[in-house]
């Protein structure tokens, strides 16, 4: 049932290096012309060849004569204008390929009335074919089209596919060791590389003797040991990945990290933190009230930190806990993450938005208590379900649930700049 | 950066004193959701529908049971009380094991036998048994829509108590029920699926519509209906409206007396009907002329039925006229959308020369004397297979589709309507006007909710 696509493996320092800012510019634009050129012909009219092939048969196969057939075509579904010709086309040549002779309907003997329409299963042709008052009626049944992606023009945020999962998937990470940990509903399943491909290499249940809250979360944090362990809500599960995928759930309290050095406590029921924080290497502990996310960042020798509160309000603190200012528009998920770009902290928030609209990312600099959005927001096909800083701090993994396709998809989201 | 930096916490009492500034986008625990309807049912067993079933009734019915299959917004089944099935190569036996641990809203344990006895009430055609604690059902005829139908709220597991109470295991479980009035549930703490973000819902029953619109404006409701008609007005008046997909058939029903019994009269009836007029004016360009029994979206072939009328053939079919006495067409008295179709109806089958006489009767007393109703049937499902055996045994008839293959659905379409005995008019959305503290709605494309996801924003001071 379950049906996972991910992004290949391939080198991570991939880099073209050119000799001057010219020859880069030509170079881009050839590449662009010839990725255009790629993609607007050939392939994309493949998609039409099967259901154009079928439905030619169909219509051969009523038709009383395979002379003079007018072909119409007539397009009622979600199928952009500009991909109907392509349909058309294919099916003209599917007919002739048959030795059907298409004539003007004037001088047609029979007519074939095509209509691209759709229905909850994908497009569907259908075919009307005959005169006056006889008609057949056949048809063919086709999966939507995937949307074409269109190339960000310059984007401060860059994405980097992970994994996509038809099932709930709360956190993914890479292992250390070449493989890559998704945390789910039900269990964690370790992927590794092989033979080109990523495969599974074991899957561990969760267990836990309560039902899960309706927004479940959870976390995966990997040591530097190579072990790694599953937050989730009062359930923890330590595990290992080597020799073999090894997981031991247990009922906990105990707080979740939100950065190497503060933990925070989580709502065994609920889908937030409970307020309650303290340092992992001392006792001192606060109280902050229930807050769904915090993202840490520096600015010169002082931290801030920004915290998404339960209330709605995302807030600015500083070192010495004192509200800086609250920002407005923000969701519930902040992260703080490192770059090369500004002032080199960028603390990264969803949108103001619920989990029924399609959700961006932006990348806010800090500058004299304001928040300063930096560059484009990065835009998702659904609602962020979960962003957590990564190990490294220079990116954040993001879970969005596309709308479209209901799947979830991971991310790995870092800042780029001067591009 | 610098350990200092943490010492943030030991002040963060300040951090209480400021005011929520914006809406956050995480689901937000608690409140309760006010929420009025028009409809009044006697009852919230889904067993106990009449005979056609509510949207009412299905809406209620997805608050407060399960089903061992649920259809994801794509319309992918995905487990719900079963979390694996497996059937056989030609579709007549399905296996269904359940999930563990699940608890009745009464607190005891769901039982598979109880899966069985509720699902062998309401499909008396399957043969269900128990093979161990899995379920097992098994039709003498291929049911390759078999999830597509357990998905449907007609087949909600329902547990009947020694007392004549109906329990389940939904994410809400009902509190006080006054038939026609009043309805309250709480959220339903060890729901399986996770406990809803709402605390409560109460449900105010046999509102008038005009009268919900003005608590909504008076902030005494979070949801309101919106007919149809209704739906620019509203929007135009600035207000939050959600609308589905054409999720809802109005058609004509006709009776078994011997007044309508030709066919050519009812065909006759039928072809006088001119719906694109109904659709433009009457509906204000809302939902679509209906033809066919599927709306457009879920078929893809009901643009192929013809929705304008035919008034020669239609003279020519009722010329005789002793087929064609004066007949009784009833609505719903609290539908003032049911009523203007039945007196447009009226008006068309008028021009070919055939008196109809229109008249409101009580939902509740369906089933009385007219000869020809009209009647709202809801979207069973949004997978055409599905949705098309609910219509067929709506309308008193057996057998599921076998294929999904647009064309034998096309072929069925046709084939239930051949006798003239449900007339489709119109596929019309289902509609609400929502408070503004009220985020996650989502209005599935085939009507209904999903409160289960609601959440409420805080109340600003």
């Amino acid at each position: 049932m379950r049906a996972k696509c991910y992004n290949p493996a391939f080198p991570r320092d991939l880099r073209f290096r050119m000799p001057c800012r010219s020859q880069r510019v030509f170079f881009f634009l050839s590449l662009a012309i010839l990725v255009a050129l790629a993609s607007a012909t050939p392939a994309a009219a493949q998609e039409w060849d099967a259901p154009a092939r079928e439905l030619a048969e169909k219509i051969v196969a009523r038709t009383q004569s395979r002379t003079a057939l007018s072909l119409t075509v007539k397009n009622i579904s979600s199928l952009p204008q500009s991909r109907v010709a392509e349909a058309q086309r294919a099916l003209e040549s599917e007919l002739r390929r048959r030795g059907v002779s298409l004539a003007v309907p004037e001088q047609a003997m029979e007519q074939a009335r095509v209509t691209l329409s759709e229905n909850t299963a994908g497009y569907l042709w259908v075919a009307e074919i005959g005169h006056d008052d006889s008609w057949d009626v056949v048809m063919v049944q086709m999966p939507l089209l995937a949307p074409v992606e269109r190339a960000p023009a310059a984007l401060v945020l860059r994405r980097t596919p992970l994994w996509t999962q038809t099932d709930l998937m709360l956190d993914v990470v890479p292992t250390g060791d070449g493989g890559l940990l998704v945390l789910g509903r039900d269990s964690v399943s370790l992927y590794r590389v092989q033979e080109r491909e990523w495969q599974l290499a074991g899957s561990a249940p969760l267990t836990q003797s309560h039902s899960w809250p309706r927004d479940l979360r959870g976390r995966l944090v990997v040591q530097a040991d190579g072990s790694f362990r599953a937050y989730l809500p009062g359930v923890q599960c330590p595990g290992t990945t080597q020799p073999q995928l090894n997981l031991a759930c247990r009922e906990s309290d105990d707080p979740w990290p939100l950065s190497p050095e503060v933990n925070a406590f989580f709502s065994s029921r609920r889908n937030f933190f409970t307020g309650a924080v303290k340092l992992a290497s001392s006792s001192e502990a606060g109280d902050l009230g229930p807050f769904y996310s915090a993202a840490m960042f520096a600015q010169g020798e002082r931290g801030f930190w920004i915290v998404a509160f339960t209330s709605g309000a995302a807030k600015l603190i500083n070192a010495k806990g004192q509200v800086v200012t609250a920002f407005s528009g923000w969701g519930s998920d902040v992260a703080g993450i490192a770059s090369d770009c500004g002032s080199g902290w960028q603390v990264l928030a969803t949108r103001a938005a619920d989990g029924t609209q399609p959700d961006s990312l932006s990348a806010y600099e800090i500058v004299n208590r304001d928040a300063v959005e930096a560059g484009l927001p990065l835009e998702f096909a659904g609602p962020v379900t979960a962003m957590w800083s990564a190990a490294d701090g220079r990116s954040a993994t993001v879970i969005a649930h596309n709308l479209r396709t209901g799947s979830y998809e991971a991310f790995s989201v870092s800042a780029v700049c001067g591009r | 950066m610098r350990r200092s930096a943490y010492l943030l916490f030991a002040a963060a009492s300040l951090l209480l004193a400021l005011r929520p500034a914006v809406a956050g986008s995480r689901p937000r625990y608690g409140g309760t959701l006010r929420v009025e309807l028009s409809a009044s049912p006697a009852s919230l067993d889904p067993a106990q529908q009449s005979a056609f079933p509510t949207s009412t009734q299905e809406q209620f019915a997805v608050l407060m049971f399960d089903r061992l299959v649920e259809l994801s917004q794509q319309g992918a089944p995905r487990p719900g009380l079963a979390v694996t099935w497996q059937h056989d190569p030609d579709y007549r036996r399905w296996l269904f094991h359940l999930q563990s641990g699940v608890v009745l809203h009464n607190g005891s344990p769901l039982r598979p036998h109880l899966v069985v006895m509720s699902l062998a009430a309401s499909n008396p055609s399957w043969r269900v048994r128990l093979q161990g604690d899995d379920v097992v059902i098994e039709s003498s005829s291929p049911l390759p829509n078999l999830l597509a139908e357990l998905a449907c709220a007609r087949n909600s597991i329902v547990v009947h108590t020694e007392v004549g109470a109906v329990v389940g295991t939904g994410p809400f479980r009902a509190g006080a029920f006054e038939p026609g009035k009043h309805l309250a549930l709480t959220a339903n703490e060890d729901y399986w699926g996770g406990r809803p973000f709402l605390d409560s819902i109460q449900i105010t029953l046999g509102r008038a519509q005009r009268d919900q619109a003005l608590d909504l404006q008076l902030g005494r409701t979070d949801l309101a209906e919106v007919a149809p008609d209704q739906v620019r007005r509203a929007q135009q008046d600035g207000q939050r409206v959600a609308v589905s997909a054409p999720a809802e058939l109005i058609a004509l029903a006709f009776s078994d007396k011997p007044s309508v019994k030709e066919p050519a009269l009812r065909e006759a009836i039928s072809l006088s009907i001119d719906r694109s007029a109904i659709q433009s004016t009457l509906l204000q360009k809302q939902g679509e002329a209906a033809a066919g029994l599927l709306p457009q979206w879920v078929s893809g072939y009901s643009f192929l039925f013809r929705v304008t009328g035919d008034v020669e053939r239609a003279r020519q079919l009722g010329r005789d006229p002793g087929s064609a006495p004066s007949l009784t067409l009833a609505y719903d008295w609290s539908d003032p959308l049911a009523r203007a179709i039945a007196e447009r109806v009226s008006v068309n089958a008028r021009d070919i020369g055939i008196a109809i006489q229109p008249y409101g009767e009580n939902l509740q007393a369906r089933g009385a004397n007219a000869d020809v109703r009209v009647v709202r049937l809801p979207l069973a499902s949004s997978d055409p297979a599905a949705a098309l055996d609910a219509i067929s045994a709506a309308t008193g008839r057996q057998g599921a589709m076998q294929t999904n293959s647009p064309e034998d659905l096309y072929a069925a379409d046709r084939a239930l309507r051949s006798d003239f005995r449900l007339v489709p008019i119109a596929y019309v959305p289902q509609a609400w006007a929502l408070s503004a503290r009220v985020r996650n709605w989502v209005t599935p494309r085939e009507g209904g909710w999903r409160l289960i996801d609601v959440w409420l924003e805080e109340d600003k001071p």
